[in-house]
């Protein structure tokens, strides 16, 4: 994906007006339409320019040989601006120095000039038709192929398999009662704990289907998945229970991403944290319980007892004060944050310190970044919330 | 899709006419199938509909029917019931309707239809009946 | 509601048991129900022999029912699917009139006869087109029928929209959906509205696409290009409509490749 159309514009105008892209396409052709010109060279190709080009171009191969001529041909010239030697300049370099040519202020990362090879710009798009014209996928209509072989799996493996275990089923039901329709809930609920498990998120379900995926079908796809999931007489099939850990991940546990046991070179724990605005860093050893920030004692850095405390909690509550020193630094932010930032940092590194401290410091709910900001001023009021002072009449 | 869009007279002379000024060059798949086997009302969007009410659905047994079910009480019957399986309501209405066919008239055949029922030792319900209130 | 619900029942049954709706209307008598019901259950294979034997095989165009679509179904099919039950008085389209038998406590009742033969001409289409490989569409924005409907469509090799349609699939395809082979004939059933509002419906319209559509009392037949006046809400009705459709395709498909093997 590279720009939407308003961006493009945005950018053809920004570009226009600066002398380094009028140089640029100068030197690479005079006769082509500078917008154009500028799409192609940098590869801001909107969806629809690319299809349309795609639709009027010959075969797919052809276009990406000519796109690859391109690109190369735009490097080059890139290289010779930057006076760099044009058989080391690398894509990295690329980047580099159209950041440089072309500063943006755009706020949307996919509406910045870019410059990419063509391989990765246009993903290998395989012919939807067959030889004899007519469409290979049943779901080609709808636009989206991928989700409907999902749905359409659900539905397979949520039809009874055969007479026998149909009529088997009804008995266990019966016998049962209403007990598995009001506990389907907890069933699913138990199914997902015992292993850990949950289910992918849309965005990982995406990646999986290798297709954009809409929220509304995202969640269908889950409902029919738990409901599937539920149903008692699939538990024994192994072909839906393979099929449903598919739609499955483990559970990350809080702070599993850290290691527990590494220390660093000098032998000390570290642990980087944030709260609000602040950022910490801190560096845990062995000592006799000197708190030092910036330099400074902790008694001096932070006036306020709160702060303080917050400091001092994960190891109040890891019961040993007074058995390790703490380096810290400290930046950005009011003394809460940076008090908070300080706690979460101290905390994680204690993980790495013991496995033990990564249990309770979890259920104290340390190891959590808490992501609470500062509410916008809105317009009109003073702050936040408050309201500027008014009398009536 | 060259066109207009106002869906102007049907589907086939559309295409047709395309076909005759050479904006369409080749005949869609399903040109000579339509062509051939033309709908039986054409597809105008513009056609008034018919003028009239649609005729009411009446048996001659109606009346016989709607009395017994005033006044008895008959096992609940449904839309989906077995060809085969008559209700009591059935076999009553199936009596009178043989009895009108016998000559009787309607009024008359009702009663001697109760009458034969009690003979047959077949429960009639009435709605007033403590019976129907327990149930 | 009782008296409402045994009168309905009295009146299929009447069908049923003593031709008695013939008494009331009398049956054409191209359409006479014993007259189909004698055709039932001659197999493909007895169809591609009649007609090897004829000698009809170039041009199926030629024969008034060269795949023999009346074979498939009979009015009491029809009758026993409840595709005579139409929607309530209220809600009825007055387009709908010439399609409908009367008015039964209520209720519209749909005349099987007209079914009859619209259905029979729209399979003829239907196998028509797919004897020629054309794409056939099946719409269906239902989520009861979502299922049988991809089914029937995916197990006649055909394509199918059984979720929200897309606005423009048709007439914005070449962004869309990148390309410009739109279908051939589009099959739409159970949508809420048929006429100009129906968005598959008017795009098919509007892109010059031949339609057939199930369409209830309640529908607009006028953009349809060959409605079946039927129930469209019942799953007995959807489940022999979708039998038909998929019986009529593939049956077309058959013949084509018997006629490539040979």
């Amino acid at each position: 994906m590279a720009v939407n159309l308003g961006a493009r514009s945005r950018i053809w105008q920004f570009i226009h007006n600066s002398n380094v892209s009028k140089r640029i396409f100068n030197a690479v052709d005079r006769n082509i339409n500078p917008c154009e010109k500028c799409c192609r060279s940098f590869g801001t190709y909107s969806k629809s320019f690319q299809r349309q080009r795609r639709v009027q171009d010959q075969s797919n191969a052809e276009f990406m040989a000519d796109e690859i001529k391109k690109y190369e041909m735009g490097k080059r010239w890139l290289a010779k601006m930057m006076g760099a030697d044009i058989e080391t300049f690398t894509d990295s370099d690329v980047e580099e120095s159209l950041r440089y040519l072309l500063p943006t202020k755009l706020f949307a990362n996919d509406a910045r000039p870019m410059m990419k090879h063509p391989s990765e710009l246009f993903p290998e798009s395989k012919s939807m038709l067959s030889s004899d014209g007519r469409p290979v996928h049943s779901a080609f209509y709808t636009g989206a192929t991928a989700f409907h072989d999902l749905i359409y799996d659900i539905f397979r493996y949520s039809r009874p398999t055969g007479q026998v275990e149909q009529s088997e089923s009804i008995e266990t039901e019966s016998d049962e009662g209403n007990a598995d329709i009001e506990s389907e809930e907890t069933v699913i609920a138990e199914i997902v704990k015992q292993g850990k498990m949950r289910w992918l998120h849309q965005n990982e379900l995406q990646a999986l289907l290798k297709e954009e995926l809409m929220l509304k079908d995202y969640e269908v796809v889950i409902h029919r998945l738990k409901r599937l999931a539920s149903e008692k007489k699939h538990e024994n099939s192994d072909d839906i229970k393979m099929f449903l850990e598919r739609f499955q991940t483990p559970v990350k546990h809080e702070g599993s991403q850290f290691t527990i046991g590494q220390l660093d070179e000098n032998g000390k724990a570290h642990g980087k944290g944030y709260r609000k605005r602040a950022m910490a860093e801190v560096w845990i050893s062995n000592g006799n319980g000197q708190i030092a920030i910036n330099d400074i004692p902790i008694v001096e850095y932070f006036r306020k007892q709160e702060d303080r405390n917050q400091v001092w909690y994960p190891l109040i509550t890891l019961n040993c004060m007074g058995r390790f020193d703490v380096e810290c630094n400290v930046i950005g932010g009011g003394s809460t944050g940076q008090a908070g930032a300080i706690r979460l940092a101290i905390s994680r590194a204690l993980t790495s310190l013991s496995s033990d401290y990564l249990a309770q410091l979890q259920t104290a709910g340390l190891l959590t970044r808490d992501s609470r900001l500062v509410e916008r001023k809105k317009p009109g009021q003073k702050k936040a919330r408050k309201k500027f002072a008014w009398v009536k009449r | 899709m060259a066109s207009s869009r106002h869906l102007k007279g049907t589907v086939l002379a559309r295409v047709r006419d395309l076909l005759k000024s050479g904006v369409l060059k080749e005949k869609p798949i399903w040109f000579d199938v339509v062509a051939t086997f033309p709908p039986m009302v054409e597809a105008d969007f513009d056609r008034q509909p018919e003028r009239g009410n649609v005729k009411r659905i009446t048996f001659p047994e109606d009346s016989i029917r709607t009395r017994f079910l005033t006044e008895y009480e008959s096992e609940s019957c449904s839309l989906w019931q077995e060809a085969g399986n008559h209700s009591t309501c059935d076999r009553f209405v199936d009596k009178c309707m043989n009895l009108i066919g016998e000559g009787s008239n309607e009024s008359q055949a009702f009663d001697q239809a109760v009458r034969l029922f009690k003979d047959e030792l077949i429960p009639l319900q009435t709605r007033n009946s403590p019976g129907y209130e327990q149930k | 509601m009782e008296i409402l619900k045994s009168s309905i029942f009295r009146f299929c049954k009447c069908q049923i048991w003593s031709g008695r709706a013939r008494l009331v209307r009398g049956v054409p008598p191209h359409l006479n129900i014993q007259r189909l019901r004698g055709f039932a259950g001659v197999g493909q294979t007895r169809l591609l022999k009649d007609n090897q034997n004829e000698g009809h095989q170039n041009d199926p165009l030629q024969e008034p029912d060269f795949f023999q679509v009346s074979k498939l179904f009979s009015v009491r099919d029809l009758l026993n699917a409840n595709i005579h039950l139409g929607h309530h008085e209220g809600c009825w389209n007055p387009f709908m009139k010439p399609y409908l038998y009367g008015s039964r406590e209520r209720f519209h009742i749909i005349d099987l006869d007209k079914t009859a033969t619209h259905l029979k001409l729209a399979l003829n289409i239907m196998s028509h087109v797919a004897y020629r490989r054309g794409v056939i569409l099946f719409v269906s924005t239902h989520p009861q029928f979502e299922e049988l409907v991809q089914q029937t469509a995916r197990d006649a090799g055909e394509y199918f929209v059984t979720r929200q349609w897309n606005i423009g699939t048709f007439t914005n395809s070449n962004i869309l959906l990148d390309t410009t082979r739109l279908p051939d004939l589009v099959v739409l059933t159970n949508l809420t509205m048929f006429g100009r509002g129906a968005p598959p419906v008017k795009e098919a319209a509007q892109c010059n696409i031949p339609s057939v559509g199930v369409v209830d009392s309640d529908c607009d037949p006028r953009l349809i290009t060959y409605p079946i006046p039927g129930n469209d809400d019942t799953p007995s009705a959807m489940e022999l409509y979708c039998r038909l459709f998929k019986e009529a395709i593939l049956n077309a498909k058959e013949y084509r490749e018997s006629l490539n093997r040979t």
